[in-house]
């Protein structure tokens, strides 16, 4: 089977690219298996405490609890990055493995295909 | 006095050296993240952010409490107060 690596670089509500990314991911759980790697402002995108009340947008972050139900289990972040933002894993909403960035290098190769969004 | 309302870190990057002492500043939409590591730095100390925008995007709770939290109506009221509006996008 294929294996398939999502690269997710977007922060979540500003554009829809963000959930597009998370739909595609889901998407592709169901044929092969799929890798997520958040990068840049892509790690926004798991922040915890996101309430959409206010702004009538959706709060997608909720889905990310379901990515273990997918069969989606590896999700990956750039560890330098969270700490660029102030942040630390717990303040993700799953848990995710923070890498430095030779073992994000060896992800891309480790991979079939690599999809960004 | 000037309005400015940044809505992404890209545009703080581009513009903000050009925030005046006595302007006020409003972040917005993404710009809300221009605020999450706390090391804003501009000319002005009148920030305030959008607060719908912020708790979006899970930031409520970690921006700092020295920055006014800014409601759709005080958005408004800021836009009244200001001789001129300056949108950077």
């Amino acid at each position: 089977m294929k294996t398939l690596l999502f690269v997710n670089t977007r922060p979540p509500h500003g554009s829809v690219k963000a959930q597009e990314g998370l739909d595609a991911l889901l998407m592709g759980s169901a044929f092969a298996e799929c890798s997520a790697l958040y990068l840049g402002d892509g790690i926004l995108q798991l922040l915890d405490g996101q309430d959409t009340t206010q702004t009538d947008q959706k709060n997608f972050s909720l889905t990310f609890g379901a990515l273990r139900d997918y069969g989606v289990d590896q999700v990956f972040c750039s560890k330098t990055q969270l700490d660029d933002k102030g942040l630390e894993p717990s303040d993700l909403v799953i848990n995710v493995a923070a890498l430095a960035d030779r073992d994000i290098a060896a992800l891309f190769s480790s991979h079939d295909v690599v999809l960004n969004f | 006095m000037v309005l400015h309302t940044f809505n992404s870190i890209r545009a703080l990057g581009v513009s903000g050296s050009l925030v005046q002492e006595q302007d006020h500043v409003l972040f917005i939409e993404d710009g809300v993240y221009c605020l999450l590591d706390g090391s804003l730095k501009l000319a002005s100390s009148n920030i305030h952010v959008l607060q719908p925008d912020a708790d979006t995007r899970g930031l409520s709770g970690r921006i700092s409490p020295e920055i006014q939290r800014a409601d759709y109506k005080d958005f408004v009221q800021l836009c009244c107060d200001a001789d001129s509006v300056c949108n950077w996008f």
